[in-house]
């Protein structure tokens, strides 16, 4: 029994959802970057199974995931320092409250 | 071999799934946190499944040893003002779940039915692919690593920013309990109170 | 020295030598631990002008051990507040990384005599992986977790104080750590340890901290640097003396270990010299010859290659010691500077020194795959692949 291309897509595919119900559901900001974080590994997962599968001897995907860990990188930088500056000026990460107080 | 073998697969995959579940579900944000390292370490085993060794190396060096510990740094920060007590979920939630369902099955039927040509082929050794990797980097593929070195340094200078932007202002706010004083100094007054 | 390739039926000694080393490994660093302790406290002892352990055994020698079996039998106080799970889970983090970053250390060289009777040079080390520098980075930066998740388990202000100290402080002291290797590894020209341990045979001047051989590499001032920056991001790496801030007894109580008694305390006590030796036997592997004797000499050809690496991590060892004996603790905004403001810097410019040199001076083999796109051979990865390559 071997595990094919469809198995690891499967799963991307269910990562993904679970990552995006991270990020629509959670009220704590962090948390949210961490189903951002979850979305871009289901990601990379899917770069390098059509890597391994369909494309071994390319070296494309690998760039492409590359890239993908440096935005996770920078997003992750950029996005905690405004989650940081957030909780400074308004006391809260919650979503809920941040959103209530505009305007 | 060609292939993984379902039984390298299946651990790594459920592994996944259940601890990136915990990460959303998890009521302390902090646990969510910490369930997020076994998730990525999962990620990094099924990269390793895949025989892109590098990236195996990179997963856990990168996500489990930078970004991870960024975010919890973070989360302790911030740690006294979500109690884990309190929902955890936006008033969206509901409406979330069948929609992320939906998302997840259907991305998974979808990637399922698509006619992928069935191609066996090896994957080149670790040390082919790193020397690949790296002559695409300056290669064929310079434009992806200087956009992405350009990205890097876009969020250094923009972090750098974030971060000093709060001297500008006056003074932050600090976030201090006073509960206990005031308990204190009330207990104090009426002790004074008694004694005249 | 060369070894006879004895064989038993389909197992030769060639073929066992992995399991051989992950023994070896995994033995000498936990084994080892007591005896470092024991060699701290008598040193530094000896450089405050006080006698030190000398009451359990031969000049105090099993005292380490002693005060292990304590440990061992000690009451194991679970404070109220604490968050269970993560508090019983944080010392195992704490060791086992540090244990598993040994896997990746080449720590001697055995020649076997094969059955045709070439002779074979063998690494020993339990996995060969082609990039073993980047797998023990890898660990070694799972290795903070351990003490932020004491530090948050714990439910104490001292506790969390020392882990956020911690984080911050391994997070940025990862960054020249990682360029100052990044530069070895470029001088050696490979990414797997057992080459660049290879990479440094012949004597003193051949090793990465010197390297002024004008035959294969002549970095002289820049590999001083590079390894000196090293040195100092591993100290801080471990958070010992003078970067101990996490564990600040004067300001922390223990730091992120406050509230660990009994064999979990024992277990990050574990972990710290654990950590202390793989750190060091990599800055033996990749700045200072590995197993390689300092220059040849008739005298001591005979000695193996084990016992060279030994005398080098045990001179880290010392070194370790001396800074904890001599130097004050550093406030934290200077650590701070020191690691963005000075090291990183630095390390970036060295790094980029090294590769002018290295392009113009030294490079021993152009990449065929630049300078001309020649048939590559098969199973090889090339990047010129047209889109869907490979079929």
């Amino acid at each position: 029994m071997t595990a094919n291309l469809t198995h690891y897509l499967a799963l991307s595919a269910a990562l993904f959802g679970i990552g995006l119900y991270g990020v629509l559901a959670r009220r704590n900001a962090i948390a949210v970057l961490m189903g951002i974080e979850l979305m871009l590994n289901a990601a990379n997962i899917n770069f390098l199974a059509f890597w391994r599968f369909l494309a071994p001897n390319s070296v494309e995907p690998q760039v492409y995931v590359l890239v993908v860990l440096t935005v996770a990188a920078a997003e992750a930088a950029v996005g905690l320092a405004v989650v940081l500056n957030v909780y400074r000026s308004f006391g809260t990460v919650n979503l809920d409250e941040i959103a209530r107080l505009k305007g | 071999m060609i292939s993984p073998s379902i039984f390298v697969f299946a651990p790594l995959a459920s592994a996944a799934l259940f601890t990136a579940l915990m990460v959303v579900r998890s009521r302390n944000v902090i646990h969510a946190g910490y369930w997020l390292l076994p998730c990525l370490l999962a990620v990094a085993g099924l990269f390793g499944s895949l025989e892109a060794h590098f990236f195996v190396v990179v997963q856990i060096l990168i996500y489990a040893g930078a970004i991870l510990i960024l975010i919890l740094f973070a989360l302790m920060l911030t740690r006294d003002v979500m109690d884990p007590k309190q929902r955890q979920t936006t008033k969206f939630a509901p409406l979330a779940v069948p929609l992320c369902i939906f998302v997840g099955l259907g991305g998974a039927l979808m990637m399922a039915r698509a006619p992928w040509p069935a191609i066996q082929a090896a994957a080149p050794g670790p040390a082919e692919q790193t020397k690949a990797l790296g002559l695409g980097l300056i290669g064929d593929y310079a434009l992806p690593f200087e956009v992405a070195s350009l990205i890097l340094l876009a969020a250094l200078i923009g972090a750098i920013c974030l971060a000093k932007a709060e001297k500008e202002p006056a003074a932050p706010e600090p976030v201090i309990d006073l509960r206990g004083e005031i308990e204190l100094e009330e207990s104090v007054s009426a002790g004074a109170a008694d004694g005249h | 020295m060369v070894i006879q390739n004895y064989s038993l039926g389909p197992i030769d000694l060639a073929s066992i030598i992995p399991y051989v080393a992950m023994g070896t490994i995994l033995g000498f660093i936990l084994l080892i631990v007591p005896f470092v302790i024991w060699f701290e406290r008598v040193v530094i002892a000896l450089m405050q002008d006080r006698l030190g352990p000398n009451r359990v055994g031969p000049r105090g020698l099993l005292q380490t051990i002693a005060d292990g079996v304590k440990l061992f039998f000690k009451e194991d106080l679970e404070p109220a507040a604490v968050d269970r799970s993560l508090y019983y889970m944080a010392p195992v983090l704490a060791l086992i990384p540090a244990l598993a970053a040994g896997a990746a250390l080449p720590f001697a060289s055995i020649s076997l005599r094969m059955a045709d009777g070439s002779v074979k040079s063998l690494p020993l080390v339990a996995g060969n992986v082609n990039i073993g520098i980047l797998f023990i980075l890898a660990l070694s930066s799972l290795q903070v977790y351990g003490i932020v998740l004491a530090g948050w388990a714990s439910n104490n202000k001292y506790s969390l104080l020392g882990g956020l100290r911690s984080s911050a402080q391994m997070i940025s002291y990862e960054l020249p750590m990682s360029l100052a290797i990044l530069t070895g590894i470029l001088m050696s020209g490979s990414l797997n340890l057992v080459d660049v341990v290879n990479s440094q045979a012949g004597s003193i001047l051949d090793w990465n901290f010197f390297k002024l051989n004008p035959a294969t590499g002549f970095f002289f001032p820049l590999g001083l640097i590079a390894g000196m920056i090293y040195l100092v991001a591993m100290v801080a790496e471990t958070n010992r003396a003078p970067f101990d801030l996490p564990e600040a007894e004067s300001e922390l109580i223990a730091g992120f270990h406050t509230e660990y008694s009994s064999m979990k305390f024992a277990m990050f006590f574990m972990g710290e010299y654990a950590s202390m030796l793989v750190v060091s036997g990599i800055a033996t592997a990749l700045w200072f010859g590995g197993w390689h004797a300092p220059f040849d000499f008739v005298l001591w050809n005979w000695i193996p290659g084990g016992i060279w690496f030994l005398a080098k991590l045990t001179f880290f060892i010392g070194v370790y010691v001396w800074l904890r004996a001599t130097l004050p603790r550093l406030r934290y905004d200077a650590l701070m500077n020191i690691g963005w403001k000075r090291l990183l810097p630095l390390s970036i410019v060295v790094l980029f020194a090294v590769a002018t040199v290295d392009a113009f001076f030294f490079t021993k083999d152009t990449p065929a795959a630049i300078s001309a796109p020649a048939t590559p051979p098969s199973g090889t990865l090339t990047p010129m692949a047209a889109p869907g390559g490979g079929q």
